[in-house]
């Protein structure tokens, strides 16, 4: 487990698109562009229930991000890591977080409120990548 | 293998970004942020020998890209695919190609010596998103 340094932690804080990267049943992989966020030395995405992502992090809890800073193409990094938990708490009012931090503070929460949301806690293990 | 649609390749051809997923020697997923084109029916990725990339695929061809819309975030495809060839043939004029479109018309991309350039040429297989 290692510490993501201040420039690291910004670019996932600033409204930044990340690249997840999961591993289907398999072995073939799946890649998504979602929102993410950072908290206490856990990178955090949120997806609904019922979709490919949870079900691969339940088999494999292995995956990979990658992020581009959105005003410097040069400035990229991917972090490898292991999903240590799935929250459901609280999921939907992050997402409400996340559509403020990337669509704006009046966007509003793009999913339904029936729909049951889930919070990715990422273990970062590894960097590369041009931010140190 | 798929056909991609009109949208799907502008949004390849448009100044997008890929996402480019290859597997590690353990299985794990490698994703590198990557210069993106496509032909009539396939994907296109300019990379170097030697590097993780080539490396990963002559184990495990099997791949997979997310391309998001830099104007509007909420457009995006994600595919799975799997590498149909790996070619230096023509890659060094590929990548001066890739350069202009990313860099601008007047970027000139430098020759370094002891670079080999390839081109993966990807089969899209399944393809998904909003656009």
């Amino acid at each position: 487990v290692i510490d993501l340094t201040p420039e690291q932690q910004r670019l996932l804080l600033e409204p930044n698109l990340a690249h997840l990267a999961t591993l289907n049943k398999d072995g073939s992989i799946q890649s998504t562009p979602l929102w993410v966020d950072f908290a206490d030395g856990y990178v955090l995405v949120n997806t609904a229930e019922g979709r490919q992502k949870p079900k691969n992090v339940r088999r494999d809890p292995r995956v990979t991000l990658s992020l581009v800073d959105r005003r410097d193409g040069q400035r990229y990094l991917e972090i490898r890591g292991r999903v240590v938990e799935l929250i459901h708490e609280g999921a939907y009012e992050h997402l409400t977080k996340m559509a403020h931090k990337y669509a704006g503070p009046s966007a509003r929460n793009p999913a339904p409120n029936t729909q049951q949301r889930v919070i990715f806690k990422i273990e970062p293990l590894h960097t590369t990548g041009t931010v140190d | 293998v798929v056909t991609l649609t009109p949208d799907q390749r502008k949004l390849i051809t448009d100044k997008n970004l890929a996402h480019f997923v290859t597997l590690m020697k353990d299985g794990s997923p490698q994703v590198t942020p990557v210069w993106v084109d496509c032909d009539e029916t396939h994907i296109l990725i300019n990379t170097a020998a030697g590097r993780q990339k080539p490396l990963n695929l002559s184990r495990d061809p099997r791949v997979a890209l997310s391309i998001a819309d830099t104007d509007d975030i909420y457009r995006y495809i994600q595919v799975r695919g799997r590498v149909a060839e790996v070619t230096t043939e023509g890659a060094f004029e590929h990548i001066s190609k890739l350069a202009r479109k990313y860099r601008g018309e007047d970027y000139v991309y430098p020759a370094r010596p002891g670079e080999q350039r390839v081109i993966i040429r990807i089969e899209p297989l399944h393809v998904s998103g909003r656009l």
